[in-house]
């Protein structure tokens, strides 16, 4: 699920402190966004927007938790409309449903897990390379 | 690209089978979707008993209550319902109508028996609402017109008599939808076949209440829905099918059963002449 690369330059303190609080950014919001996914996305776009001229690490490390929170998303937005609809809706509760919220529970909580591990090995300037999201953060954020 | 693509499918992958396995588990059962869902109905259904008890007078005659109680039994016991979880509710208006509340009340209005022509008709309607209790159709269209939060808002006390009214007139006026209601009436036919009680009183029930249609707009959750009246009819002639040298067809009451029902309805309002 992660590993820790070697990145192309050591990064200065300030720059893992930063990058490391991206990761962070969006712990504090899974916590306020629970109810509704999007707040994690928001909390996330606007720390990436504050940084986005930042420093090669800076950015890439919030590139990755920009699009981890962008598959949660969609994920928990799947989940919030279910049940939407189940309390206001015509859907009836049904295995299938609750099946699919343990699942994305599981999702959250291993993402919420390995958020707080990523940020403390950032935060200590080492380069927290994330199975798939890291792969495609490669591939967008250019040095 | 190709890489991230990879990781990509072997993510859903991991997301979809996870889904997929959970799904497996009998969740309803573990934690007792049933039982709550019971417990919901019967508090909706006395509710709404209550809510109509205060705008109609119900008629407790035992000689009456006893012949709706045999017919009722002639259709559950040929076709393996349980009789003593319906409970059937006459009361005393002229509206010519029938229907089904949560917890498998049914309402029978002293207009529709006077209505009918004959107990078979009668018969036949109990017959579509015995289908829509088995079909759980009531505690659907509750929830898909009203949403499970204000179902269950009602159902733990704190919802207010003018919600209750509403849902009673929603329950009371308006159809289900097209699939339910053919779904009933086929479950009508099949239930009437078995007890030996010939379907075509329902069929011919329908046609007539569609030329009497601007006395009866609105008020009968039977007809008030599409497919049109016409076309169910229709369809439960189709069901029912041609005589044959098996088909053995009894009347649904005996003569004097059937007039106990109606001399007791006149007694309470006189409007449709038969």
């Amino acid at each position: 699920m992660s590993q820790t690369l070697a990145f192309p330059y050591k990064p200065n303190d300030s720059e893992a402190e930063k990058a490391s609080n991206g990761y962070l950014m969006s712990v504090i919001a899974i916590m306020a966004g629970l109810p509704l996914p999007i707040i994690n996305l928001i909390a996330t776009f606007i720390f990436y927007l504050g940084n986005r001229k930042g420093t090669y690490f800076v950015r890439w490390h919030c590139t990755q938790t920009l699009i981890s929170q962008l598959t949660i998303l969609i994920m928990n937005s799947v989940g919030f409309s279910w049940t939407m609809s189940i309390a206001f809706g015509s859907r009836t509760l049904s295995n299938a449903y609750i099946a699919y919220i343990i699942t994305i529970f599981l999702f959250n909580a291993v993402e919420f897990i390995v958020t707080i591990a990523a940020a403390i090995k950032i935060r200590k300037g080492k380069h927290v390379h994330w199975w798939f999201w890291g792969t495609l953060t490669d591939l967008i954020c250019k040095p | 690209m190709k890489k991230a693509f990879l990781q990509f499918l072997v993510l859903l992958l991991v997301f979809f089978s996870s889904w997929l396995l959970l799904s497996q588990l009998n969740f309803m059962k573990y934690i007792h979707v049933d039982r709550i869902t019971k417990k919901t109905e019967h508090k909706l259904g006395d509710l709404i008993m209550d809510n109509i008890r205060e705008q109609k007078k119900e008629i407790n005659n035992d000689s009456v209550q006893k012949v709706l109680n045999e017919l009722k039994l002639r259709i559950c016991s040929n076709n393996n319902i349980n009789a003593d979880d319906i409970k059937l509710h006459l009361f005393s208006s002229e509206e010519i109508n029938a229907f089904t509340l949560p917890d498998k009340h049914m309402i029978i209005y002293t207009g529709l028996i006077k209505y009918c022509k004959n107990a078979d008709e009668l018969a036949g309607v109990m017959a579509h609402e015995i289908g829509h209790m088995e079909k759980n159709h009531v505690m659907k269209k509750l929830v898909k017109e009203t949403g499970l939060a204000v179902v269950v808002s009602i159902a733990s006390g704190s919802g207010n008599p003018a919600i209750i009214t509403k849902i009673l007139q929603l329950l009371s006026s308006t159809a289900f939808d097209r699939k339910q209601e053919s779904e009933a009436d086929a479950y009508a036919v099949r239930y009437l076949k078995n007890a030996h009680i010939d379907p075509a009183a329902l069929a011919n029930l329908f046609t007539r209440l569609r030329y009497d249609k601007p006395a009866t707009s609105g008020q009968f959750d039977v007809i008030s829905t599409h497919p049109s009246s016409k076309d169910r009819a229709a369809e439960i002639l189709k069901l029912r099918g041609p005589d044959t040298y098996v088909t053995i067809y009894t009347p649904a009451l005996d003569t004097n059963s059937w007039h106990t029902l109606k001399s007791a309805a006149n007694n309470y309002f006189s409007g449709y002449s038969n």
